[in-house]
């Protein structure tokens, strides 16, 4: 226990004391004063107690405007005190020291669970032209190239796009006789195919040598005849070992054969 | 002993070959044997047949027109008869071997005479071939015999008697 704490105790207790003898007195003396403000037979305007009165509510009106007045020149007073004391306080190691001692995290998830976060985020979402400003603010082409650079795209579009809908739906929207034939050298290609195959020396030689179904059936025949004649006959003739049959006869797209006779 | 199949495999068949018949493809260019070109022969000797008859009667209507009463048929002799036999074949038989390789009856059984070169006969080489064969009928046997499928002639002249199916007249000599 301090000096201070006796000195302090005892004006409290002074003032209890103070506070008794005074609500004592005025109950003593309370009717007498009140005869003494306002006695009787006494003409009105020579009465204390409506002077009283008249002061009192003097104070009932004024006091809402002196009490504003007080307090409007009390933060002037105390904003030119801070202004004058700001500059002279290190304020750096204050702030530390409280923050040191602040639960920051504590009362951060109080402050956020006591808030209803959604109106807030909604108000501040409708406020705000969300797409000017990742267009202006975001580099989209960095984010793109990033996201691009982590994603097998290729993967992606085949396992998750129904390619035979996309595909499907595409041929469905193009008239594709129309698109070939615009973009299509059909001519041309009809052409390079007809000379690749020689289209016209097929049918020449389909009309021409194929005089009939007869006429094949009667060579075929005579050539498994010629075959059969050669088999007896070499089976005879010991000198032959292998009968030769090819010839020098160049026939168009084919191999020389052995030129046996030179 | 069996006959070579000396062609490339159908995957690289010529365009012409398209048009065969797939039986006949592995033949072609081989040289023909002994049945094919008796039968393309007769042919060819019936035609000249036909032909000598032909004119026969052609000779006759001609008498006929020129002197109606007294026309009789005219009496030839056999050897007339062979001789202009004779003639007809070896003319026929020479421009067909000259041009397009193949006589009439080679046309229907699909063979066709070409040089040892495998092209087009030379008109004189074409004359001289066509009187041998006249002259003896006989070498055509040497096919069987031959381990060639050649006759006399061919032996001789160093021609091949080839199937062709094709219409394709061979390349002309010396090209």
């Amino acid at each position: 226990m301090t000096t201070t704490d006796v000195a302090l105790g005892g004006l409290l207790a002074g003032a209890r004391l103070s506070r008794r003898v005074a609500a004592r007195t005025a109950r003593l003396l309370g009717p007498a004063a009140r005869l003494l403000a306002d006695p009787p037979l006494v003409p009105r305007r020579l009465r204390l107690a409506p002077r009283l009165d008249s002061w009192g509510r003097l104070w009932q009106t004024e006091r809402a405007a002196l009490v504003a007045t007080g307090i409007t020149s009390s933060a002037a007073t105390a904003e030119r005190a801070l202004e004058t004391v700001l500059p002279l306080v290190d304020l750096t190691p204050v702030v530390q020291g409280v923050l040191e001692r602040l639960d920051l995290d504590a009362v951060a998830s109080d402050a956020v669970g006591s808030l209803d976060l959604a109106p807030l985020v909604d108000a501040a979402v409708s406020e705000l032209d969300l797409t000017d400003l990742v267009v202006t603010r975001v580099d989209l082409g960095g984010v793109v190239g990033a996201a691009l650079d982590q994603v097998d795209l290729t993967q992606v579009v085949v396992t998750r796009v129904d390619l035979d809908r996309v595909v499907t739906a595409a041929l469905d929207e193009l008239d594709l006789t129309a698109l070939v034939e615009q973009r299509v050298d059909l001519a041309g290609i009809a052409e390079r195919v007809v000379d690749d195959i020689d289209l016209q020396d097929i049918i020449r030689e389909s009309t021409g040598s194929m005089a009939s179904e007869a006429v094949r059936t009667v060579r075929m025949q005579s050539i498994d005849a010629d075959d059969t004649v050669s088999r007896v006959a070499d089976r005879f003739l010991l000198w032959v070992r292998r009968r030769e049959v090819t010839t020098d006869a160049v026939l168009e797209g084919e191999e020389s054969p052995e030129k046996e006779d030179e | 002993m069996s006959r070579e199949q000396p062609h490339p495999p159908e995957a690289a068949e010529p365009g012409w070959a398209k048009a065969l018949p797939r039986e006949a493809r592995t033949f072609q260019g081989n040289r023909a044997g002994f049945v094919t070109r008796l039968l393309a022969n007769l042919v060819d000797v019936t035609l000249v047949s036909v032909t000598v008859g032909v004119l026969y009667v052609g000779w006759a209507g001609l008498l006929f027109v020129l002197s109606p009463s007294r026309f009789t048929f005219p009496s030839t002799p056999f050897a007339g008869l062979l001789g202009l036999g004779a003639l007809v074949a070896w003319v026929s038989w020479t421009v067909s071997w000259a041009t397009t390789g193949r006589t009439p009856g080679a046309h229907v059984m699909g063979i066709r005479v070409v040089n040892y070169h495998g092209q087009r006969m030379r008109w004189q080489g074409a004359a001289l071939r066509a009187l041998f064969c006249l002259g003896f009928l006989p070498g055509l046997l040497w096919v069987i015999i031959s381990g060639e499928n050649r006759s006399v002639q061919d032996l001789v002249l160093r021609t091949s008697v080839i199937y062709d199916w094709t219409n394709r007249p061979p390349p002309p000599a010396g090209s």
